[in-house]
């Protein structure tokens, strides 16, 4: 499996190649009011309206704050098109499927359920988005609003 | 054509087709028998239309035909001759349909040979020499043919002689070209829907060069533009009409199914259709075809009274059930309106509470039209008695869940005795429409412009459209209130201050059968949108319905009506319903402000005469010795107490502007604004009430305005009218100042006062209008010589003197001043009379 390792501040993730559709740079967002805090709006690429999601803000829960000219990773999930803000994409690496290890138990459970698995890439480990939990806004929101 | 007959055709010939492709497979694997199963409900399908159209020669032979493949069915051996003479009656049923559609008839004559061959191969098997001499021919394709030409033969031979049947068998095949195959085509709604997916990117397109070559010069290139564009709009309206169908083939079963309604119940009914030829969408024709069914046996059963009932009610024996289909503001509207009895509200309340719907106190507080909403609950039926027609409460449900699966709405208005009005709106959801695009707190939205009745200037304040009752925004639209909110605030969009842009506009947007009013800043553009589903990451935000992306490139929101109706907590079976369209069936009604106060019955007053509602801090009410006071718009206003607020804090306070006077009434509570005709049920005034009523079911008491008016006038609230007249006080007495002046001012005039010639001449300066002039004889002011410039100044008015006790003859002063009455210094009511009656004599 390909991965992209994408950034945010010194975190580094994989995401898997065979899931996006494009890197691309953020023109515009239009805020949605009342939208949960991890979307940052919506945002035009090439006649489609994606929803903005910041990776930062589904990490560390804060209100994602997405400016013009945001790097941004346009994939598609179950139909849907989202553009995943990160702050850095890194080079492309090859994932053996073989060398997976579940999650280490002390990483938190929501950032856990994020991560599809860790990896061993070369001497580096690398974990690797769980692209259909991090998409699930509307899931994520309304387990929030129960506890 | 005939549409049914069309129809019919178009589907019959499809089911020939795929009946003789799969009798061939069955012939080649006879052990297949799903193959069978499925011929045979082909052909029982033609059967069962055939007969319900009533072409009988045509179901007679698909008749046999049945039979003989419900053998095969059924195990028996399929046998050469047996597959033969099926695919000799299908190529006679297809003869049929080809001469039924030339002729819009059944051709003359019968089909007897064929019944007659499959009838003896029925009874004796194959093999049997009737049935022989016909099959053993048809089972190549060239005798197919044949065999299609005797069948031809057969028919006509009762008609024609020798000679004409090959004329015939060629006019059946020119008639072929032109058959319906061309005429219509089926194509899949999918088909159709991906075709209309492509419309809608290629305006999105359009709107894209259009924006990009607005600043251009090149006219080349804007009329090559201009003309894409109106190719565009001819497209998109093409391909909208294929998928549209006229309401009429839901009316067409109508007036069958009343007379079977009419024998069933044993009432007379009549059914008026009124535009039929409206046209709808295919697939929304096929979903309020089960609603109108369900509304029609409800008016039919419940609705409509026995003949002797309505002869004994003053009514024609016979029922009227009305179904009118029209568009509206981009919707599609179909009205059921029956002249039966009415839903009789108290059962509603009575079943409701009964059935666990709703709590009695719950129910006390509702509106009628909340109340008959009931009858939309699953399993809910005010029959007394279950009969075949209805009754069982299952029904309207229905109507309303498939109507709600559309995003339509259903609305319920009744009479007692007069009949009931059910409207069902569906919009008409097309994937590109025209939208209004607003622009709040700098972000740009758009509105569907179905929704928008129409859009004003927001102005603020008591003679404004836009008002606040009980801090919650309300929007006065000539006479038409409703409730309203401030988009940003709804939206919770930071960086805003509720009321801080004081001008802006009003959009009115009808949200099912209530209005809500929406501030924004401005109307910035019209255009055409295509709507596109929300991101599934914010479908569960309900105030919005979708997204569009604008020309400029640019993702905006689109707003829902009905989800910021929600929102707004005015959603269905809301209390803020204020009903737009006016009802023929309803009686001339008054709007009424009900609240609550002290008592447990609400009260009512007409909101014609209220002038504000206003939310008053409790330390902001003050009590003077003639009660309570509060200031309103820079004076102070008498209130009335009416209740004893419960909130230490702040209280609503009804400011009724009657005859000029205004005064405030102090309530508990501010409940609704209700609509409905006002029926003194209990009259007999008893201080402030004129008499209880029945508004909307519930009862309330009407308060007089007028005994109220007394009682404030009674406490000596000036009447704004008289605020114009002038008093000039001449007295050198402090005391007089103090003690007369304000009770001249209680009484509504403007009071001027000097005390002495220096004062006087100062105010005479000014020159201001004096129109009564006191003067005190018992304490002149000092310096009389000065009164002359006095003299000057006043004109003419009328000077009347203030004595210490009585005085019978006017005093003349040295000077030109005439004294034209004399009061009691001290007796009010003679001096207000004096004062009055001085006016009216200058007058």
């Amino acid at each position: 499996m390909s991965c992209f390792s994408v950034y945010v501040g010194e975190l580094m993730f994989g995401l898997p190649v065979a899931d996006t559709q494009s890197i691309f740079r953020i023109d515009n967002v239009t805020p949605v009011p009342l939208s949960p805090a991890q979307v940052a709006g919506l945002t035009n690429l090439r006649g489609r309206a994606l929803a903005v999601i910041s990776l930062k803000s589904k990490f560390d829960g804060t209100a994602a704050n997405v400016t013009p000219g945001a790097l941004a990773i346009g994939l598609q999930v179950a139909g849907e098109d989202y553009a995943l803000v990160v702050d850095r994409v890194g080079e492309v690496m090859t994932v053996d499927l073989s060398q997976r290890m579940p999650v280490p138990s002390h990483i938190d459970v929501h950032q856990a359920r994020l991560t599809e698995g860790l990896y061993k890439v070369g001497d580096d480990l690398l974990s690797v988005l769980n692209v259909r939990e991090l998409f699930d806004v509307a899931n994520a929101q309304s387990e929030r609003n129960v506890s | 054509m005939d549409e049914l007959l069309r129809d019919f055709l178009t589907e019959s010939n499809e089911h020939l087709a795929a009946a003789e492709s799969l009798l061939v497979q069955f012939e080649r694997t006879p052990a297949e028998s799903s193959l069978i199963a499925s011929i045979f409900r082909l052909v029982h399908t033609i059967k069962g239309t055939s007969s319900f159209i009533g072409l009988e020669r045509l179901q007679s032979v698909a008749h046999v035909a049945e039979t003989l493949l419900g053998r095969m069915r059924d195990g028996e051996q399929p046998t050469q001759e047996g597959v033969s003479l099926v695919l000799a009656s299908i190529d006679h049923i297809r003869d049929l349909l080809q001469d039924i559609e030339a002729a819009e008839a059944e051709p003359p004559g019968d089909s007897s040979a064929i019944i007659a061959a499959i009838d003896d191969y029925l009874a004796n098997g194959p093999g049997s020499t009737a049935s022989a001499a016909r099959p053993e021919a048809a089972i190549g394709g060239g005798a197919v043919h044949d065999q299609q030409t005797q069948a031809v033969d057969a028919r006509e031979q009762p008609q024609h002689s020798a000679g004409q049947p090959a004329g015939k068998a060629v006019d059946a095949q020119k008639a072929k070209p032109a058959s319906n195959a061309s005429e219509t085509i089926r194509v899949t709604v999918s088909t159709i829907e991906s075709i209309m997916q492509l419309v809608s990117e290629l305006v999105l397109a359009r709107n894209q060069l259009i924006e990009l070559t607005r600043h251009g010069e090149n006219e080349g290139l804007k009329i090559a533009l201009q003309r894409l564009s109106s190719l565009t709009s001819d497209l998109q309206g093409a391909v909208m009409r294929a998928r549209m169908q006229p309401v009429s083939r839901l009316f067409a079963n109508l007036p069958r199914l009343v007379r079977e309604l009419s024998l069933d119940l044993n009432k007379k009914i009549e059914i008026v259709m009124e535009g039929g030829d409206t046209e709808l969408d295919r697939q929304l024709i096929e979903v309020i075809r089960d609603p109108l069914t369900h509304i029609i046996r409800n008016c039919a059963d419940h609705g409509l009274e026995r003949p002797d009932e309505r002869v004994a009610a003053g009514k024609p024996p016979q029922g009227e059930i009305r179904a009118r289909a029209f568009q509206e503001a981009g919707q599609f509207v179909i009205e059921i309106v029956d002249d039966g009895r009415g839903i009789d509200v108290e059962r509603v309340k009575a079943k409701a509470i009964a059935a666990n719907l709703a709590r009695e106190q719950d129910i006390a507080q509702m509106t009628e039209e909340e109340i008959c909403r009931f009858i939309f609950e699953p399993g809910f039926s005010t029959a007394s008695a279950v009969t075949s027609v209805s009754g069982r409460g299952v029904g309207m449900d229905v109507v309303r869940s498939n109507i709600e699966s559309v995003r339509g709405t259903v609305s319920l208005g009744t009479s007692r005795g007069h009949g009931t009005r059910l409207t069902m709106r569906i919009p008409l959801t097309l994937a590109i429409a025209p939208a209004l695009i607003v622009e709040v707190a700098g972000q740009r939205f758009a509105l569907p412009q179905h929704s928008v009745a129409e859009v004003v200037e927001a102005r603020r304040g008591a003679d404004g459209t836009v008002k606040s009752v009980q801090g919650k925004l309300m929007v006065d639209l000539r006479g038409d209130v409703m409730p309203a909110a401030e988009l940003p605030s709804l939206l919770g969009m930071d960086k805003f201050e509720s009321g801080a842009n004081a001008s802006g506009v009003v959009v009115v947007m009808q949200a099912s059968a209530s209005s809500v009013g929406l501030l924004v800043d401005a109307v910035v553009d019209v255009q055409e949108i295509v709507v596109k589903p929300l991101s599934r990451s914010l479908a569960h935000l309900d105030v919005f319905s979708g997204q569009t992306i604008l020309g400029d490139g640019s993702v905006l929101l689109i707003l829902d009506p009905s989800g910021i109706a929600r929102k707004l907590g005015i959603g269905a079976g809301s209390r803020m319903t204020v009903q737009r369209d006016k009802d023929e069936i309803r009686e001339a009604t008054t709007r009424l402000i009900k609240f609550r106060a002290a008592d447990s019955v609400d009260k009512v007053l007409p909101t014609s005469i209220i002038a504000r509602i206003e939310q008053v801090e409790m330390r902001d009410l003050k009590c003077s010795a003639l009660g309570m006071v509060m200031s309103y718009q820079d004076r102070l206003i008498p209130v009335i107490e009416l209740g004893a607020p419960v909130s230490t804090s702040a209280a609503p306070v009804i400011v009724v502007s009657v005859e000029g006077t205004e005064f405030g009434l102090l309530v508990d509570q501010i409940v609704d604004i209700v609509e409905d005709a006002v029926e003194i049920d209990v009259a007999g005034a008893h201080g402030r009430t004129i008499g209880a009523c029945r508004i909307k079911g519930e009862v309330v008491d009407l308060l007089d305005p007028l005994e109220l008016l007394e009682q404030v006038r009674a406490g000596g609230a000036r009447s704004k009218s008289d605020v114009s007249k002038n008093v000039l006080l001449l007295t050198g007495d402090a005391r007089s100042i103090d003690l007369i002046g304000p009770f001249i001012k209680a009484a509504g005039y403007r009071v001027t006062t000097a005390q002495s010639a220096d004062a006087a001449r100062t105010l005479a300066a000014s020159r201001s209008k004096v129109d009564v002039v006191l003067m005190d004889l018992d304490a002149p002011i000092s310096d009389v010589t000065g009164l002359s410039g006095i003299v000057d100044w006043v004109g003419g008015a009328p000077v009347i003197g203030l004595t210490q006790g009585d005085r019978d003859v006017p005093v003349t002063t040295g000077d030109s001043l005439r004294i034209s009455a004399t009061s009691r210094r001290y007796d009010r009511h003679q001096l207000l009379e004096a004062i009055s009656n001085s006016i009216v004599v200058a007058a």
